[in-house]
């Protein structure tokens, strides 16, 4: 079995239509859940932690992938708190990410001609639609591994439940919360602000 | 490879990229008041609130009301600034009550909040069904009823709201300097143009409000103000968290203080202190278009008028916006059921506060449509006078929440002045005018005394808040967490993470 995909790229997948490459969450969700899975990326390669709203990294652990280096040197190069950097990787979040997934020959890019914005439309859609049945699959047989309860954590912070839900009753909406409090505690940090920002966007005018 | 490990707590020097990256969207001064100014939207109060007033209470005093209700609520700010920076959620005057009086006192004020948003937003609709039909039928000579264009604003409204439409604020500043400008040249030519050729200051003097019954229209001079607390909605997003959003405050008041005593005292000297209340319950909301005709010519009146409906419009959707939110952040927190704190997938809306808000928007239309009752005083009028009392009770609570927060934190602020003196004058006042206009509703409402609905508007409120300290007692008993996050809004999420100071 290959290794599993980084927990952005699977993310990234997950929140946008597997055919068309159309986002399935509005812009600043989006854009805070990838930014979470690019922090927790560097969470899970041990090379950075986070505690009481502070990232602590530690570039003696560089990472091998370029989109997590860049990461962890941007977030060595100033100091911020943990709501801060997601607001800020939220920018640009997805275009690290698709850009990442391009390289990998997931997605191809598309310039919309009207709206002027850029889709990441996958190559082959049942690839794409891997994680999202994967972490169904999961969720129904209760087998889920480190990384998918971490995307699953991501999942339930965005509000896109309904994508891994779908139409079939046997996963119940009140199986997931929990999964956000199960996780180590740097991760559940993450998870929760996330949250929080997302809540805040909407509120904030 | 570089070695260099980020000691936790290490200072760093210049701004830096991301916070000069995420500051270009703050927000000065100015465009917070402007954002607030707008949502008042003062045509609304100026052309409705007020004419109706003079004619449905019969009172002259309501000038000086607005000045009452300004000193006080300028007085109030001092405190309500200074524990705003002490909490998070601090656009919601529940979040105060919840910090300083205990959760229960939260709940129950985040009801009665609901209440008296929810009183005021669905008022709007039938000013809008009248005015707009009045407008129509002046421009192009069709006779539409009143809930057709009632619900036509209810259908842009829904849609808005469940898309996360904001008008944009570029539009919303543009109207508002039109209302002004408008409301301005009225004025002065109701003053060139006094009745009897006196100019009588008589509507000013603070002895007309000691008159039976009169102290009631302070809660029209409330209804005036309400949005100017909002600054410390913007305090997230605001250039400096602390000056912007106290310079806000400030202007906010002082604008809505001059505009509104300005105009209610130019139209009271325009029709003669004798005649104010007669012609303004013949005329109602037609009052100011009428004299403006007559000082400045109907192409003036008229575009006035338009503005008007535009004015209604705005801050319905504003008013819709806001209610969805705050719906959303008690979903958020759990006192209301969780599924209004949930949004929409695709536009990041409050999708099923905003939807459940629309349901009663058409419940209203439909019953006053149906039952034939008056959409401009007994729906316009007096849903935003039941609005204005619950706003009332509400910042009576808060600033009692201050002085008791203050009391039980005696280490956050040093000055006496503000956190103990200038919150105690305030709850005082306040407590002083919401008895007054308790007592004083029939004058206000204009119906005789004993009428039903001097009992239910307190009544109404007294039940909110019941519910809500009972609901409260029952979400410490069986959610415990759900209970511990209670004023904390979009903030619940990290309760049990992050650190909050002065939790």
């Amino acid at each position: 079995m290959s290794p599993p995909n980084p927990i952005a790229d699977d993310f990234c997948l997950l929140a946008h239509d597997e055919y068309t490459g159309k986002p399935l969450l509005h812009g600043t969700a989006l854009g805070l859940g990838l930014a979470a899975g690019l922090l927790t990326e560097l969470c899970l390669h041990g090379c950075m932690s986070v505690y009481n709203g502070q990232l602590l990294p530690d570039l003696r652990l560089m990472p091998a992938e370029p989109v997590a280096h860049q990461v962890l040197e941007l977030v060595c190069s100033e100091r911020h708190d943990l709501a801060t950097w997601l607001q800020f990787l939220a920018r640009d979040a997805r275009e690290r990410v698709g850009q990442r997934l391009t390289d990998k020959g997931a997605v191809y890019r598309e310039q919309r001609r009207w709206s002027r914005q850029t889709r990441f439309v996958p190559v082959n859609p049942d690839k794409a639609a891997w994680p999202a049945i994967r972490l169904r699959r999961a969720l129904l047989e209760n087998q889920l591994t480190y990384a998918d309860r971490i995307l699953a954590a991501l999942v339930v912070v965005t509000e896109l439940s309904g994508r891994v839900l779908l139409w079939d009753g046997n996963v119940s909406r009140a199986a997931l919360p929990p999964l956000v409090n199960a996780l180590p505690p740097p991760l559940r940090e993450v998870a929760r602000c996330t949250e929080q920002v997302v809540g805040q966007v909407v509120l904030a005018h | 490879m570089a070695l260099n490990l980020v000691k936790p707590g290490q200072p760093h020097s210049s701004p830096g990229v991301v916070a000069s990256a995420l500051a270009r969207n703050r927000l000065g001064a100015v465009a917070v008041c402007f954002m607030m100014l707008s949502a008042a939207a003062p045509f609304t109060v100026v052309a409705g609130v007020i004419t109706l007033n003079y004619g449905v209470s019969g009172v002259t005093a309501i000038p000086v009301a607005f000045v009452v209700v300004g000193v006080v609520l300028a007085v109030f700010a001092v405190g309500h600034l200074a524990m705003a920076r002490h909490i998070v959620n601090a656009g919601a005057f529940y979040a105060y009550v919840a910090r300083g009086l205990g959760r229960p006192a939260g709940v129950a004020a985040a009801l009665v909040a609901l209440v008296a948003y929810n009183a005021l937003q669905l008022a709007l609709y039938g000013a809008f069904g009248v005015t707009a039909s009045a407008v129509v039928e002046a421009m192009i000579g069709w006779q539409l009823p009143w809930w057709l264009l009632a619900v036509g604003l209810w259908a842009l409204v829904a849609a808005l709201g469940v898309r996360r439409v904001d008008l944009n604020g570029r539009l919303l500043a543009v109207l508002m300097c039109g209302e002004v400008a408008i409301i301005t040249l009225f004025d002065v030519a109701f003053l060139a143009h006094p009745a009897n050729g006196v100019l009588s200051f008589a509507t000013l003097d603070p002895g007309g409000l000691a008159t039976h019954g009169a102290t009631a229209v302070l809660i029209t001079a409330v209804l005036g103000y309400i949005g100017f607390e909002q600054a410390t909605v913007y305090s997230e997003e605001a250039r400096d968290r602390v000056k912007t959003t106290a310079r806000a405050t400030y202007a906010c008041i002082a604008v809505i203080a001059v505009l509104y005593t300005f105009s209610a005292w130019a139209m009271s000297v325009a029709v003669g202190l004798d005649q104010i209340a007669s012609r303004a319950a013949a005329e109602q909301q037609n009052l100011l278009f009428s004299l403006a005709g007559q000082h400045l010519g109907t192409a003036v009146a008229d575009v006035g008028s338009v503005l008007f409906v535009t004015s209604i419009a705005a801050a319905a959707i504003s008013f819709h916006n806001a209610v969805a939110r705050y719906a959303y952040a008690l979903g958020r927190e759990n006192v209301l059921p969780r599924l209004f704190g949930r949004t929409s997938r695709r536009h990041g809306s409050p999708k099923y506060a905003s939807l459940t808000q629309t349901a009663l928007g058409i419940t209203y239309i439909t019953t006053y449509a149906v039952a034939g009752w008056d959409p401009m005083v007994a729906g316009f009028y007096w849903g935003g006078m039941f609005g204005g009392l619950g706003c009332l009770f509400l910042y009576l609570a808060a600033a009692v929440a201050i002085i008791s927060f203050f009391g039980r934190h005696p280490t956050l602020s040093g000055n006496r002045w503000v956190t103990v003196v200038c919150p105690s004058l305030a709850a005082v006042a306040l407590l002083a005018v919401a008895t007054a206009a308790t007592l004083n509703l029939d004058t206000l409402l204009g119906v005789p005394t004993g009428h039903p609905a001097t009992t239910w508007m307190p009544a109404t409120y007294a039940i909110a808040a019941g519910v809500g300290v009972v609901w409260a007692l029952v979400l410490r008993r069986v959610r415990t967490r759900a209970y511990e996050r209670i004023g904390l809004g979009s903030h619940a999420a990290t309760a049990t993470t992050a650190n909050h100071p002065h939790q």
